[in-house]
């Protein structure tokens, strides 16, 4: 038996915790302090993707898709064609709108989103106590718990996920080897000027 | 020649055991685990997975099993049910069959256990958040009784066309005045997809229901995964008039326990003819 195997076990029942409970952060077991955005990364990709995946990257940081490619396997797609959509940072900059949300008879073929968040100064750096979470695996809803989101790209995975059970599914990684899930099945309300607003 | 000769005969020869942790190698691993989790994301619908062989025949819990050794890690502690029992025939089985490619610990109990295997049934113990219950599916199409083809049935789900359903019900009331679906009752989940629930009895439907426990089902044969995550609704399908109900035992006692309140399995002495009821959940009923 091979003691290699071990941490991708653990990496996705960290994932499938995640999911299961959307909102809520879990430590990444196998996340490297010294370099957590790259390994938190590397980590999630090699547990999910393989040969038989392709993958988009959205980003500046070519080399990182590089690594993806090389440590997984995985071809490295258009947006539209990909089954895991890498966003380096926290805003995919309208490039979303062409990814695939799946079909009425297989909305599973919808799109994974991984956001490589940076934690770098330039994004949110506290929990949006505006944005609130609700729907299957939620008791009672709840903010986001993960920092570095930003409220436009929610509000862009709200709308991309308006004609549920097609939409995508979003895992939210941050430098502080957090992983977060936010699953199509979840519902996104954004709470403005003391308000309650339903997104269009 | 049984696993542990074989394996205990390869190290005597110096070669390696020729499996991976958990028995299936890991490009299978990796395409369930990313079938599970597109099914956690999608409550109630059926994601598609490519079904291995397994050491056990298909129909005999290839599904579960799949599903577990996807999720089985070195620490985790394992429990496996069969229509409530630990000791029964299939329970048995696999449970020694993963012990012997994981080296994971073994237990009766619920809540000492991190992931449970069941077959047609629910621990009569509520599960706590963390834990995972799999079960094991023979049909995991609820709408197979009444259509027989899975194009057809993808495009009901899709459009949330249940009509045939509702009116095999009807049919049911009409011709017996009763709902006569014993087991695999279906259920709407999320508010969205209807669901076989795997042949579990009506008494434990409602255990589906914002449950905080995750439950994931498996159909090997089928090559179905489809899941129900905590706090999620679970409904059973019922009439205003005609409502859901559960198997009614009339008050009537386990016989090794003497509880009221838990499913019963009914025993007939061959010889004596006489009808005695027992806890079906077998790890429960000793736990007094």
């Amino acid at each position: 038996m091979h003691s290699s195997v071990y941490p991708t076990q653990k990496i996705f029942r960290v994932l499938v915790e995640a999911t299961s409970h959307p909102g809520r952060g879990y430590r990444l077991p196998t996340c490297r302090e010294s370099d957590p955005w790259r390994t938190s990364l590397l980590a999630v990709a090699y547990t999910l993707l393989d040969h038989e995946v392709a993958f988009a990257f959205i980003g500046k940081n070519i080399m990182l898709a590089q690594q993806v490619y090389a440590a997984t396997k995985a071809r490295q797609v258009a947006v539209e064609d990909a089954h895991y959509v890498i966003v380096e940072g926290n805003q995919s900059l309208g490039q979303l709108n062409n990814v695939n949300c799946g079909t009425s008879a297989y909305p599973d073929q919808g799109a994974t989103i991984i956001y490589a968040l940076s934690n770098d100064g330039r994004e949110q750096q506290s929990p949006l106590t505006n944005v609130f979470l609700s729907g299957p695996g939620i008791k009672e809803p709840l903010n986001p718990q993960l920092t570095g989101l930003s409220i436009e790209e929610l509000n862009n995975i709200h709308h991309l996920n308006g004609e549920y059970p097609l939409g995508i599914d979003c895992i939210f990684l941050n430098g502080d080897c957090q992983v977060m899930c936010i699953p199509r099945s979840t519902e996104i309300k954004i709470h403005q000027d003391k308000k309650w607003d339903m997104l269009p | 020649m049984n696993l542990s000769t074989w394996l205990q005969q390869q190290e005597k020869n110096g070669h390696q055991a020729y499996y991976t942790f958990a028995f299936i190698d890991e490009g299978a691993k990796r395409e369930i685990r990313r079938k599970t989790l597109k099914a956690i994301a999608i409550p109630g619908y059926q994601v598609p997975f490519g079904s291995r062989d397994m050491p056990i025949a298909r129909g005999w819990g290839t599904g579960g099993l799949q599903l577990t050794l996807a999720l089985i890690g070195p620490e985790d502690i394992l429990k496996v049910i069969d229509q409530g029992a630990d000791d029964s025939v299939n329970a048995v089985n696999i449970k020694k069959f993963v012990s012997q490619v994981t080296g994971v610990r073994l237990t009766n109990q619920v809540q000492e256990a991190t992931l449970i295997q069941t077959r047609h049934r629910i621990p009569e113990e509520p599960l706590r958040e963390g834990q995972i219950l799999v079960f094991q599916v023979p049909i995991p199409e609820p709408l197979r009784a009444v259509e027989p083809s899975e194009r057809e049935t993808r495009r009901m789900h899709g459009e949330a066309d249940y009509s045939r359903m509702w009116l095999h019900l009807y049919e049911n009331i009409v011709q017996f005045k009763e709902i006569m679906i014993g087991s695999r009752y279906p259920v709407m989940v999320h508010n969205r997809f209807m669901m076989d629930p795997s042949p579990i009895p009506r008494w434990d439907n409602p255990r589906l229901h914002m449950a905080e426990g995750l439950y994931l089902f498996g159909a090997g044969r089928e090559k179905r995964i489809y899941a129900v995550p905590p706090y999620t609704s679970v409904k059973s399908i019922e009439f205003e008039d005609y409502k859901f109900r559960v198997e009614d035992f009339g008050g009537v006692a386990c016989s090794r326990c003497g509880r009221t309140n838990t499913f019963l399995n009914e025993i007939i002495d061959d010889e004596s003819g006489k009808r005695t009821f027992i806890c079906s959940d077998t790890a429960f009923c000793s736990k007094l």
